[in-house]
This record gives C-alpha cells, structure tokens and sequence, in this order.
C-alpha cells in the first residue's frame, strides 16, 4: 500500500470514527436518559453495530475489489468500532452492581453476549449471496 | 476529538483483546466509573476509551468460533476477555484513587 493511501485510509478511517462516536454521544450522554436507562440505550447501538458488522464481513468475504474491501475496513474499523463499545458495557456492569442493581448486571450481561452473537450472525446470514 | 486516536490507535494494535483492555484501563484511569456527564468523559470515554474498544469486532471474532464449532475456543475467548476488561477496569480505577489520594494537598497545620 503507497504512503498516500495509507494516509487517505487513515483520514477515512479517522472520519468514520467521529461519526460512530458523535452518534454514541447524543444518544447516550446528551439525552436526558437515567444512569438505569443509559447501559441499555449502549446495548441498543452495541446490537446495531454487531448486525451492520455482519453484514459487511459477509459482503466482504464475497467480494474481491481492492476499493471495496478499503470502503468496509474504513466502516468496520472506523465507524462500527467507534459506535459499538466494550469499555462502556464493562464499565457499566461495575457500576449497576455496586449500586446493587445486580439483576440489571446479569441482565445486561447476558444480554449483550447472546445478543450481540445473535445480531451479528444474523448480519452475516442476511447477506450471504443465494445460492 | 478524542475519537480519532482512538479509532487509529485500535487500528495499529494486533488485536482486539489488546485495544479492549488497554481502552477499559483508560476508561478507568482517567476517573470515569462513577463521573458525571461532561466534557472529560465526552472526551475520554466517549471518545478515545469507547472507539479504541471495540464491541462488534469482538462478536464478530465469537460468532466465527461459533460456526466452526469451537466452543472451547469461543468460551475461553469470552471469559478471557470479560476477566481482562473487567481487570484492566478495576486497575485503572485503582491507580485513578491512588494518585488521585497521593496528590491530594494535606491539610494546613500537617506535613
């Protein structure tokens, strides 16, 4: 890869990441959402992420464009990594269990794995070319 | 702004467990487990902390364990990340305390 497209790369990629964060932030920081309410609004956009995340790695492996496959890596790295977060979902476990809302912990947890495998995989169905 | 490292920092690391555990220590360092919304966590968490983990990229690498059937893989996959975020957290957190008493002006009349 030349100097020049790995610096276009990287300004995609750069671009793409304040998109997912400024999303992230106005649906979870500048709303008037509850510190209760606010893992779950996370969870929502974690979901959405793991679902698109599918869907491009299936188009991806479909595919063999150079430009295309630079077109879902700026995507996947850039905007799906920067909406979906694992540092707020573990940070918003320790927070409702030492406020003793363990159910909501557990719930969250287990929540988040099956569902997040569950999106993404159906990602990856939807997309898969028919036979 | 804080974004944009983030992101490209994730990009340069070889792993995800390793952009996931070092954004979860960053997460706890900088003091945000139990702040309140404002520019440092908009700035830190939301930003650099959450866009250099990644959530999709990891179900992503699960969901790949799944269908080739190795379960082994996919639950030690999920505990050794879950124990390491959770680790890096809680450490972060501790070390945020820590410096935070440390640094802290003593009282007049002491010291």
């Amino acid at each position: 890869m030349s100097g020049v497209s790995a610096l276009g790369l990287a300004f995609g990629v750069a671009l793409a990441a304040i998109a997912g964060a400024w999303t992230r932030l106005v649906a979870t920081e500048l709303g008037p959402a509850s510190w209760r309410q606010r893992p779950w609004i996370t969870w929502g956009l974690n979901m959405l992420a793991c679902f698109l995340m599918g869907l491009l790695a299936s188009q991806g492996s479909h595919r063999t464009s150079s430009s295309l496959g630079r077109l879902e890596l700026v995507a996947a790295v850039g905007f799906l990594g920067s909406l979906s977060t694992f540092s707020t979902l573990m940070a918003d476990l320790v927070i409702t269990w030492q406020r003793r809302a363990r159910r909501q912990t557990l719930a969250l947890g287990a929540a988040s794995l099956l569902g997040g495998l569950l999106a993404c995989q159906l990602g990856l169905v939807l997309a898969r070319p028919q036979p | 702004m804080g974004a944009i490292p983030g992101a490209l920092l994730r990009w340069l690391l070889p792993s995800t467990v390793a952009a996931n555990s070092l954004g979860c220590f960053v997460f706890g360092a900088a003091g945000l487990l139990n702040s309140p919304p404002g520019r440092r966590r908009w700035l830190v968490g939301v930003g650099f902390a959450s866009s250099l983990t990644t959530f999709s990229s990891w179900m992503l690498e699960l969901v790949q364990h799944l269908d080739a059937g190795q379960w082994e893989a996919l639950l030690g996959q999920i505990l050794r990340d879950g124990v390491l975020g959770l680790g890096a957290l809680q450490l972060g957190a501790t070390l945020h305390r820590r410096l935070h008493q440390a640094l802290k002006p003593l009282p007049e009349g002491r010291g």
